[in-house]
């Protein structure tokens, strides 16, 4: 025989039962800002990364167009306004096609990090609990009592609502843990190859400076040229002058960006493999970690804070 | 042994500091004549180096793209223990509606 009663001290029973699992669960769950703030950092650095294979392009451009200008017995065709990839390249293809998949997976685990799964369960418990008394109220309106009373089926509903919570948890963990390992090979390569396309002993970093120099040097010309013309004057020259200046300090900074990149890049790589060591022993954060983070951040800013400050089109 | 795009580095580096760093505009001249074709040159020499590595590059992107589309994966299975939810209280409704009708009906459970 169905006895109502008997039920409901069960379902009650095994409510409290879950509450307290789920309570102790996650008082126990690390945080994952530390993988938040990967996905932050590594995405600026794809995206600069980006920058610097078109400052290849924009340098080279100018070079040739300012060596154009110093030489009157030139005049301008199509191959003064190529840069170093024409066309649909395929080595630059390659590398800015693998930079857009570095970024979009870091955006990914980015958002997997961060995605309030919890709001989406609390709005379904509330809904869940604002169904269940709509029916028990009816309930008693045909049968003049209710199938659960309301303190027990808030209990019920707050039951299901942690133990939503604890399985959202658990599954984005998972899954975090599952990708990291999976992306790791693939991070660690493209972070070695694009330390060596922009570190110190590769040709494009100093491509690029000696882009800006021989730009510099068409200036310089330029000055030569007309300082000892009929029309010469102060602030003629002192234009020239403070042009030669702007081109010559980007030149100056064109290492360090670089540099810069390569370091960052080389810091991704480190930081994927520790972040790949956390969730193996199921950590998602650790001081190893936060140290290397932070140092990625830092890469990361002071990328971005040279683009501010690069200037290569001989103007500030 | 140097590579040719090491040489041929160096050897504009040279050029283009004498360039810069000399005051006669016919000699700067000069300098620019040679230096435009060591110019083409290195071009030349760059695009065969990252030609060459652009598989290497291929290869990395193939497993980074696979575990972005497993993150958007997992977020939408994780996005399911809502719609589970959602699913029991959208049920509770179809219920309840089905008793709105029979109490407006005039019945009665037993």
């Amino acid at each position: 025989m169905f006895d109502r009663g008997r039920v409901l001290n069960s379902m009650h029973w095994a409510a409290c039962v879950m509450l307290s699992v789920a309570i102790c669960g996650c008082a126990s769950t690390p945080s994952l800002t530390q993988v938040a703030a990967f996905g932050d950092a590594t995405k600026s650095l794809a995206d600069n990364s980006k920058k610097a294979f078109s400052l290849i392009d924009s340098t080279t451009v100018q070079r040739k167009l300012y060596g154009l200008a110093i030489d009157p017995t030139l005049g301008p065709t199509d191959k003064y306004f190529e840069g170093l990839f024409v066309g649909d390249d395929k080595g630059l293809r390659a590398r800015l096609d693998t930079l857009d998949a570095l970024g979009a997976y870091s955006a990914a685990l980015q958002s997997l990090a961060t995605a309030d799964f919890r709001k989406d369960v609390d709005a379904s418990a509330t809904a869940l609990y604002g169904s269940i008394a709509g029916l028990n109220g009816d309930v008693k309106k045909l049968s003049g009592q209710s199938f659960v009373t309301d303190d027990r089926l808030k209990l019920i509903v707050t039951a299901v609502d942690a133990i939503g919570a604890v399985v959202v948890e658990s599954k984005r963990r998972d899954a975090i843990k599952v990708i990291v390992i999976q992306a790791d090979d693939g991070v660690q390569a493209t972070s070695r190859l694009l330390a060596n396309d922009f570190g110190t002993n590769s040709d494009i970093p100093k491509f690029v400076k000696q882009n800006l120099i021989n730009t510099d040097g068409s200036i310089r010309q330029a000055y030569n040229v007309e300082r000892s013309a009929k029309n010469s004057t102060f602030d003629l020259r002192l234009t020239r002058l403070q042009q030669i200046q702007v081109a010559y300090d980007a030149e100056q900074q064109s290492d360090a960006l670089f540099n810069s990149i390569s370091l960052g890049a080389k810091k991704v790589g480190e930081t994927h493999a520790a972040l790949k060591q956390a969730v193996m022993s199921d950590q998602f954060s650790s001081s190893d970690l936060a140290v290397l983070i932070g140092e990625l951040v830092n890469y990361a800013q002071s990328v971005q804070a040279f683009y501010g400050s690069f200037s290569t089109n001989g103007s500030k | 042994m140097p590579t040719l795009g090491a040489s041929l580095s160096d050897l504009v580096s040279t050029l283009n500091q004498l360039r810069n760093n000399t005051t006669d505009p016919a000699q700067q001249q000069r300098l620019q004549k040679v230096l435009r074709v060591l110019f083409a040159l290195w071009e030349e020499t760059i695009h065969q180096q990252l030609d060459q590595t652009a598989a290497n590059y291929l290869a990395a992107m193939k497993s980074i793209s696979d575990a972005t589309a497993a993150a958007k994966a997992a977020i939408a299975n994780i996005q399911k223990v809502a719609a589970a939810i959602n699913a029991a209280a959208n049920a509770a409704k179809a219920v309840d509606q089905v008793l709105g009708l029979f109490i407006a009906a005039g019945g009665v459970l037993a």
